[in-house]
């Protein structure tokens, strides 16, 4: 097993991973599912179901959605979402039919990729990603780093399921034939690698898959950094800022979401996610996509007591739920009960500098706070807000317990809003420039000059005129 | 599992004390300025002059009655941002820059310039651009020249030999840091006399040392980073390395460094955070910066130690640096 | 247009668009000038004069002066009106003459007088320039006063120190000392002090406008 180097900045955080010693628990279906018609980036989905449908697992909702469980449409209405803003969507609420699903002819299964998102945080779609790689993947990276303390389902996959991982791994193999396929796990979690190290010798696929140790600094899991890392293994120059890794032929797909490709390779349907849950005790949790919130910890008796809440994800990227009612999704990794900390008074920014090495992408977040706070676009923009991966080490190192992250978060939705509606402006006036640009040609041509047409505006209509020919037919 | 051991997952105050070594809360960052001040406090007191602890204890005071008065006219509240400690820092910083004998009404006014003109017209703790005790220092040496250049000497050995008073009958001179009186010297003697003072007084670079430690032990336990300072010295170092190079009769580097103000100003003064610039590259440049305009002003100023008004022009361009320094994003 | 309160326009003038707290005009003078208590009340009067004098000028040739000429003619006014003042304090009060300097002549080049001729005189009957000439000459006047009253005794520890230069007394009047010279804020004497201290003046008069 070969090392990677550490990341520069970043944080050595306490290595917080619960539940990872017993196989995971599965939580019983529950009467409803609720999927909220919401895609990657909060991009609205449109229902291809209508209420009263029935549905079986693994049938399309929408476009990029699809059904955990068989059962009826009851309705398509606002719901409670897992978001840190705690608004609702409209969602699919699929009432489940509890009779058995009839058995599905696994051999004819195909790998229909238009169902998954990724499972890691941002919930890429799964098939586009494979898309922009296909044909000439040079590197699968398999990402298995989970290096936010108190989130242990990827561990927990690899402990217990590594198999069903390997198996999802080779499709993927396959699928995109790379020249090199790696799967990236921090050193410390030795029972996960022993665990599919074993796997692969009994899968035969050692020589297949190379396993990398990451150093356990967090963030060093975060898509960019680490395709940086592996790149850097590889000897090869660094992404440059403007490059996703799908431009270089890299394709770095989260270890939960590859074991989603197992399971619909074997049952039809990506319908199950582990879920890290931190009550009274911990253990990790099997549960069915859709799954309220609320009926997870009912099931395992954790529900949130006096002051407690129930936070969603981990202490750095998570976020406090505000509705139980809000249903666990490919996203979800983790839930916590507790209850939460009253948080420091926010003091003034005294410039000192603590964030600057901490932060993974290199970036100066006090002056990005600044800027944020000046609301300049431009500044923020020439400093690499967009760069922001909003990992929270700057919140760890601020002494004035400034939430930059918070600051960051709300401004790159804010510049990403302004591209837009700016795209559409200058979408808009090329339509209009285009459209005053024929009105006066038309106008040229109907309304006859005084004086006759010069020999050039004649030959130039002629050219004209020969080039449409010989474009239409 | 017990909530405590929960809590682990949700809380990021208890990540914050796990990174222990280098997080703390800006109150505790400014009680660990003032503690690193110490010693050289001590052998301040002990070698030079005991006024300067009641000249410490008056700015504190004053620092901290005229921050309470800003806070309460600002409407906000007082006694948080008392606690903050860094009024006492500045009322400390301002004490330590000025001659011990100086009239207690001239530093009260000098917390209250530094206080009120240089850090709360501006917005207070971490907006004010320049570095409130060296705005208090140069209004001061504008206002009072006589006593502000009102060092005394009578504990400092080594000058007291040098200048011919061994037995220490004057009670005091006038203009007599290490680096005034060199420069006093040197215009009247020439460079191979031994009364020229080829070394600052001893007990002055005891204090200087002391200055030295306490800014290690803040490096060391991570309260600065070495940019500025570093960059400071070299600099400095290198313009008099270059200037006695070419002039024979040029302040010595020994001198240079050791004393004045270059090595308390070094680790307590281009540190402030709040006026420096904030990145490495920028802390470097800044440091830099002020070594070159310190010697610039030495050597053809007209002011005996021009620390204060270098710190202070770079100060300004503080906003500059900040501009030009782009983040090499990863 | 012609029918403006004689009242309000004392207001103005003094008050609530005191041309140096409010409009922030004629700063060079300002701050320059105002460094007693003798030399501000000098500067204020000449530039009190040189405003009745131009503004009643302006107003009286309102209707002879053609739009396209009419900036080169108030000049011409305001400059032949300073260089007559400027000889007359040379022949009576060469010492007072001496200690403006510069910014004598230089009140040719204040925006505040040809602000008023501008922008009040040219439209308004002579009755009505003067009352503003006297209202917002006298607020210039007072401002400046009171900066150098400030800036005097924070400075030197005296009032009135010079007032000889005024009243044309052979010998030297010490005026009111209150302390000792060198326990003052030679800050406040100097050019940026001065900007201290319109600042401060600024920030302590705010709340009450």
């Amino acid at each position: 097993m070969e090392t990677l180097p550490r990341i520069s900045g970043g944080m050595d955080l306490p290595r917080f991973k619960p539940g990872v010693q017993h196989p995971p628990v599965t939580i019983a279906l529950p009467a409803t599912l609720v999927f909220p018609l919401i895609g990657h980036q909060g991009r609205a989905l449109q229902a291809c179901v209508v209420a009263g449908e029935h549905v079986h697992a693994g049938q399309l909702l929408a476009p990029g959605m699809a059904a955990s469980a068989k059962g009826v449409v009851r309705a398509i209405e606002d719901h409670a979402t897992a978001h840190p803003s705690g608004m609702t969507a409209p969602s699919v609420i699929l009432d489940v039919d509890h009779t058995r699903e009839s058995a599905v002819d696994a051999s004819s299964a195909t790998l229909d990729l238009a169902g998954i998102v990724g499972h890691g945080g941002a919930g890429f779609s799964l098939s586009r990603k494979l898309s922009t790689v296909a044909d000439r993947c040079r590197c699968l990276i398999i990402n298995a780093a989970e290096c936010e303390p108190g989130i242990a389902c990827d561990e927990s996959l690899l402990c217990h399921d590594a198999g069903a991982v390997l198996e999802g791994i080779k499709a993927l193999i396959t699928y995109l034939q790379p020249e090199q396929c790696v799967l990236a796990i921090e050193s410390d979690k030795t029972h996960a690698i022993t665990s599919f190290e074993d796997a692969l010798k009994e899968g035969k696929a050692t020589g297949e898959i190379r396993v990398l140790a990451l150093h356990p600094t967090y963030p060093s899991g975060a898509e960019r950094l680490l395709v940086n890392q592996v790149l850097k293994w590889q000897g090869l120059e660094r992404l440059p800022s403007h490059q996703r890794p799908g431009d270089r032929g890299i394709a770095c797909i989260n270890v939960a979401t590859a074991h989603a490709v197992a399971q619909i390779l074997n049952t039809g349907a990506a319908t199950q996610r582990l879920v890290t849950v931190n009550a009274h005790e911990a253990c990790t949790a099997r549960v069915t996509l859709g799954t309220p919130v609320q009926h997870v910890l009912d099931v395992l008796g954790a529900l949130p007591v006096g002051a407690q809440r129930v936070r969603v994800g981990g202490p750095l990227s998570g976020f406090e739920l505000a509705d139980l009612a809000a249903p666990v999704l490919t996203t979800c990794n983790a839930l916590t009960v507790a209850t939460p900390v009253p948080e420091e008074p926010v003091l003034p920014c005294i410039r000192c500098g603590d964030c600057v090495p901490v932060c993974p992408m290199g970036l100066y977040p006090q002056q990005l706070f600044a800027l944020a706070q000046a609301q300049d676009s431009k500044g923020l923009q020439r400093k690499g807000i967009d760069r922001c991966i909003t990992c929270g080490c700057c919140d760890i190192a601020c002494p004035s317990f400034i939430n930059l992250t918070t600051h960051f978060r709300s401004a790159q939705s804010r510049l990403r809003e302004h591209a837009e509606t700016e795209r559409a402006a200058t979408h808009a006036e090329a339509l209009h420039e285009r459209h005053r640009e024929r009105v006066a040609r038309d106008e040229q041509r109907t309304i006859p000059g005084t004086e006759a047409p010069t020999r050039t505006a004649v030959s130039s209509a002629l050219s004209r005129a020969r080039a449409r020919r010989k474009r239409s037919g | 599992m017990s909530e405590q051991h929960t809590r682990r997952a949700v809380d990021i105050g208890l990540l914050r004390q796990s990174t222990g070594a280098t997080w703390r809360a800006t109150p505790v960052i400014m009680r660990q300025v003032i503690l690193a001040l110490l010693p050289g406090i001590v052998l301040y007191a002990y070698l030079i002059d005991a006024r300067v602890l009641l000249g410490l204890t008056i700015a504190v005071i004053a620092a901290l009655l005229f921050e309470a008065m800003v806070m309460w006219l600002r409407k906000r509240p007082v006694t948080s941002r008392l606690g903050d400690g860094s009024a006492a820092v500045t009322g400390v910083l301002l004490a330590l820059s000025v001659p011990p004998g100086l009239p207690a009404w001239q530093l009260i006014i000098g917390c209250g310039v530094a206080i009120l003109l240089a850090k709360h017209v501006f917005g207070g703790l971490g907006h004010n651009p320049f570095n409130p005790a060296m705005v208090a220092f140069a209004v001061l040496i504008v206002s009072f020249p006589v006593t502000m250049t009102d060092w005394p000497m009578t504990a400092d050995p080594v000058a007291r030999v040098a200048l011919g008073d061994p037995a220490g009958t004057w009670d005091a001179m006038t203009s007599q840091t290490p680096l005034d009186r060199y420069r006093a010297h040197a215009r009247i003697t020439t460079g191979d006399t031994v009364f020229t003072l080829s070394s600052p007084g001893t007990a002055w670079v005891v204090i200087a040392l002391a200055w030295l430690g306490g800014g290690l032990w803040l490096l060391w336990m991570r309260v600065i980073t070495w940019h500025a300072p570093v960059a400071l010295l070299v600099s400095l170092g290198t313009c008099h390395g270059l200037a006695t190079l070419i002039s024979p009769t040029a302040m010595p580097i020994g001198i240079a460094l050791l004393g004045g103000a270059t090595l308390f100003g070094a680790f307590f003064i281009v540190t402030d955070p709040v006026s420096g610039a904030a990145t490495p590259r920028g802390r470097l440049l800044f440091g830099a910066g002020v070594g070159v305009l310190t010697f610039l002003i030495r050597q053809f100023g007209s002011w005996p130690e021009g620390f204060a008004f270098a710190v202070l022009i770079m100060n300004a361009a503080v906003p500059l640096i900040d501009r030009l320094d782009r983040p090499r994003v990863r | 247009m012609t029918d403006i309160d004689t009242h309000a326009l004392i207001v103005d003038g003094l008050w609530r668009r005191n041309p140096a707290l409010v409009q922030l005009l004629g700063l060079c003078p300002l701050l320059a000038v105002s460094t007693s208590v003798v030399d501000a009340a000098a500067l204020g009067l000449a530039t009190l004069l040189t405003l009745l004098v131009a503004n009643l000028a302006v107003s009286l040739l309102r209707k002879h002066i053609s739009e396209a000429v009419r900036l080169p003619l108030q000049i011409l006014v305001i400059a032949g009106t300073v260089t007559l003042l400027e000889l007359l304090l040379a022949a009576w009060l060469p010492r007072l003459h001496e200690s403006l300097g510069i910014f004598l002549p230089l009140i040719v080049t204040n925006c505040l007088i040809l602000a008023r001729t501008e922008a009040f005189a040219r439209h308004h009957t002579p009755d009505r320039a003067t009352i503003d000439a006297l209202a917002t000459g006298a607020g210039f006047a007072l401002a400046l006063l009171a900066l150098g009253a400030v800036r005097e005794i924070v400075g030197q520890g005296t009032v009135f120190a010079g007032l000889d230069k005024l009243t044309g007394h052979t010998e030297a009047l010490p005026g009111i000392s209150l302390f000792a010279a060198e326990h003052g804020l030679v800050l406040a004497i100097l050019p940026p002090g001065a900007f201290i201290l319109l600042g401060l003046m600024l920030a302590l008069l705010k709340p009450g406008r």
